[in-house]
């Protein structure tokens, strides 16, 4: 009989692969939503800016 | 209990005053850029459970713990000192000398502002290694994080180099806020916690 074997889930950082941990208790933010504003802060800072934001930013002049 | 969470939880026990918020940011930040969760008495809000069992609960759920005695001093009004940290350090060790099983791997890094200045009030934990910060947010992440390799299965990164990434988050979380709708004075602990884990998973 095979011996079963456990999937870990896992989250990685996209940049150097280590490992970052999510905190134990989520506040009143959900995940994606907190995603999307460190994306799209981190591309003004670092001069990138991302399709989306160029066609909202586009939409919204 | 699962011993992974266990053995990634850090308890914070530090004053939550508007003094010490430079510190106790760092430090949050400092835990999760090293891999592991900040817990403290902020994150839940239930009034229908008795704070210190709230607190006795959370140092059940963590093997490691960090305790600042640095604002253990005289208040000006009451003339009296306030204990609330050496009263959470004592529960800390209490759990690991009585607890079974995983609780008896229990370790924390015991801060203050000045290395000796812990023997003229709390002297029973003369031996233990004490570390100052010098109520230095650069000091207080390099500390932690040299601290913390020691539990960590993975290589972490220099103290100077997460000061230079929580000087990066420190610049982003107004415009992060304001991305949020949400007001930098009134951000809870769920919600730094929450910013600052996502951050370091997109930035870090």
């Amino acid at each position: 009989m095979a011996k079963k074997t456990s999937v870990k889930r896992v989250s990685r950082s996209a940049i150097t692969g280590r490992f970052v941990k999510s905190p134990a208790k989520a506040g009143s933010v959900k995940y994606r939503q907190v995603d999307r504003a460190v994306r799209t802060v981190s591309s003004r800072r670092n001069g990138t800016i991302n399709s989306r934001s160029t066609h909202r930013s586009k939409t919204q002049a | 209990m699962k011993t992974s969470k266990y053995n990634e939880n850090v308890f914070i026990n530090c004053p939550f005053d508007a003094t010490y918020k430079t510190l106790f940011d760092a430090i949050v930040f400092a835990v999760f850029d090293c891999g592991f969760v900040a817990r403290c008495a902020l994150e839940e809000d239930d009034g229908s459970q008795i704070r210190v069992q709230k607190i006795f609960d959370i140092i059940s759920q963590c093997r490691l713990s960090i305790h600042d005695l640095s604002r253990v001093e005289i208040d000006k009004s009451t003339k009296l000192p306030r204990f609330n940290m050496p009263l959470e350090l004592g529960a800390f060790l209490g759990a690991k000398h009585y607890g079974a099983g995983v609780q008896k791997k229990k370790a924390c890094l015991i801060l203050d502002r000045e290395k000796y200045r812990y023997q003229k009030f709390i002297s029973d934990i003369a031996g233990q290694d004490i570390k100052a910060h010098d109520n230095n947010p650069k000091i207080v992440i390099r500390v932690v994080r040299d601290w913390l390799r020691t539990y960590s299965q993975v290589s972490i990164p220099s103290g100077s180099v997460i000061w230079s990434r929580y000087q990066v988050f420190e610049s982003d979380l107004p415009l992060l806020c304001k991305e949020l709708n949400l007001n930098l004075k009134e951000l809870i602990f769920n919600d730094y916690v929450l910013l600052v884990s996502r951050w370091l998973k997109i930035n870090a």
